[in-house]
């Protein structure tokens, strides 16, 4: 594909013991892709890497065909609004701006425009002569908006942007990237709300644990995940009369006995064991007193998979 | 471009490195020596004592050069910036600003030794003239003090030459504290480098050329003062052979050079890992 602007190719990133991100091999191409899992599953790992901030132990990164690692030049084309809420405090809004983006070397002129007109498009004008540090949390997100935005870059980097924003305030960021998104650059956002991230895009990329888990639109991402095998947890007063009973269920794939009042059964359909362990815990008469997912990664990625068909 | 990007990422560093804490301590650090002397003053003035007259004056600031500015007030002055520079963005967490700006990184660290340079060289050659200023206001009044420094006695000369020495010293303690900011989260290093230099009239010739405040004071004029006239300062007056000024100039360059060499190096390969969203 000819509109590739990102390239993942094996790429790992470890810190020390814990797993970043694991062998991911993503191709991400002009336009809106959202970037959706549940805390600590990788999501800012791999935006630091796209971005230049880290480089990969293992495969490689490439933005527009380049290492994003020391070049400088290629941060041209991108703007990163990192979940980082460090500013430099003593700095107002607008000297923030301008001295972020003189280091563009485009001039003073240049910089007092563009900053302007970033801090404009993001209703920041009235306080643009006011030190950040007695900012609202809502107003420190749009000055990291605003500075990724100003330069216009090709690549376009939001982590969690919409955090500390009100309602309307979303609603005014969404409408700017989905208009960015349409302009034909690249925009890869992140963020732990399904909702809103299927308003601008139904191409996802959700990951998990360190692993791209599924991609592609959001409907083909439930269908991946389908053929995913979650691991469900019950703890009742006879496990093994369970487990037989749900062995025979086509959709359980196996079920082993923790001790003498647990199973955790594997499936790939939860919805359908659930229905199912209701006729059994009925007709057995067992007493069950727990039914959980046993991995918590997996099932917040269920969750939000759960909210979208709420929607 | 390149050139305005370095400007750019200099003023900034400025701005930022005058907001520190740390600037606070050197701006107290470099007047230390004016509050002093404006003491003397009150104190001279209140007991209608007369001062000293301007040849024991001009040994007593050449004395305060070599025992207070150079193994005292350049030394954690320069540190402390060059350290600072380098560690408020690691300190603050706001060194991803200075990844993501399309400057090279090694322009970043040049411009900050830039910065570093401007702002401790200023607050140090303002720190050593008003010195000297005040202590000849204090003891000869204003018509003396011009008179000594064009006159014969051409101190202004003897300024700028000590001046030279300070802002060396400045770069290369800079460079030191620089290269440390790069790789230590605090000051530790500094106290036990100090001890060092300052154990050198009492080193061994031999190991005195370790030091590099024995480069310093060989650019100064050796020996300062007759040896019958040093009293009580004897002790601290360089002992043996100065270095050549080619030496000097040799090592401390060296010295230099490694030490932003180091700081850039560690600034090559840094990384902004945001290891809390990690697993």
């Amino acid at each position: 594909m000819s509109d590739i602007t990102i390239r993942l190719l094996g790429a790992s990133r470890w810190y020390g013991e814990i797993l970043g991100i694991n062998k991911i091999n993503v191709d991400i191409p002009s336009g809106i892709t959202g970037l959706v899992g549940p805390n600590g599953s990788g999501k800012s790992t791999l935006m630091n890497l796209i971005c230049g901030l880290m480089q990969p132990d293992q495969g490689r990164v490439l933005v527009h065909g380049e290492d994003p690692w020391n070049n400088a030049e290629l941060h041209r084309k991108i703007g990163y609004c990192t979940q980082s809420d460090k500013f430099f405090e003593n700095f107002t809004g607008r000297q923030f701006m301008e001295s972020m983006l003189r280091m563009h070397g485009r001039g003073e002129a240049w910089a007092r425009h563009v900053a302007a007109e970033a801090l404009d498009r993001l209703t920041l004008t009235d306080a643009a002569n006011r030190c950040i540090r007695t900012y609202s949390k809502g107003m420190r997100q749009r000055v990291k908006v605003a500075l990724a935005l100003a330069h216009e870059p090709d690549v376009l980097i939001l982590d969690e942007p919409f955090n500390g924003l009100d309602p309307v305030g979303r609603r005014e960021l969404i409408r700017m990237f989905v208009e960015y998104g349409r302009e034909g650059r690249t925009v890869l956002v992140s963020s732990h709300v399904l909702h809103e991230i299927e308003q601008m895009t139904d191409r996802i990329l959700m990951m998990s644990n360190g692993y791209v888990m599924a991609e592609g639109a959001v409907r083909e991402v439930r269908d991946q995940l389908r053929s995913h095998p979650f691991r469900v947890l019950v703890r009742c007063n006879a496990p093994r009369r369970l487990a037989a009973r749900l062995l025979q269920e086509p959709h359980v794939h196996g079920a082993e006995l923790d001790d003498d009042r647990s199973v955790t059964v594997v499936t790939n359909d939860p919805d359908s064991l659930y229905l199912k362990l209701n006729d059994v815990v009925l007709e057995e008469k067992l007493e069950p007193d727990l039914v959980t997912l046993a991995d918590e990664n997996v099932s917040s990625i269920f969750k939000y998979l759960a909210g979208r068909e709420h929607h | 471009m390149l050139f305005r990007q370095i400007i750019a990422t200099t003023r900034l560093s400025i701005r930022r490195l005058l907001f520190t804490r740390f600037m606070v301590a050197n701006l107290l650090l470099a007047a230390l020596p004016i509050i002093i002397l404006v003491l003397i003053g009150i104190s001279l003035h209140f007991h209608r004592m007369s001062g000293p007259d301007i040849g024991t004056l001009h040994r007593y600031l050449e004395q305060l050069l070599r025992m207070f500015y150079l193994h005292f007030i350049i030394f954690f002055v320069a540190i402390i910036s060059g350290f600072a520079i380098v560690r408020q963005d690691l300190d603050d967490r706001t060194l991803h600003y200075l990844i993501l700006v399309p400057v090279p990184r090694w322009a970043v660290i040049v411009a900050k030794f830039i910065a570093f340079w401007v702002v401790t060289a200023a607050t140090l050659l303002a720190s050593l003239w008003l010195t000297y200023i005040i202590a000849m206001l204090i003891v000869a009044g204003p018509a003396a003090t011009v008179r000594d420094l064009f006159g014969n006695e051409l101190w202004f000369v003897v300024l700028l030459r000590e001046s030279g020495v300070l802002l060396l010293a400045m770069t290369v303690y800079g460079a030191i504290g620089m290269a440390a900011g790069s790789v230590f989260k605090s000051l530790v290093f500094a106290p036990i480098l100090w001890v060092w230099e300052s154990a050198l009239p009492w080193l061994p010739m031999g190991l005195k050329r370790l030091t590099l405040t024995h480069y310093f004071h060989s650019l100064l004029p050796f020996p300062t003062t007759p040896a019958s006239q040093r009293g009580a300062w004897s002790a601290i007056e360089i002992v043996g052979v100065p270095a050549t000024m080619l030496e000097c100039f040799v090592v401390l360059t060296i010295v230099t050079i490694i030490a932003v060499g180091v700081a850039l190096l560690v600034f090559w390969w840094r990384e902004c890992a945001y290891v809390e969203e990690a697993a």
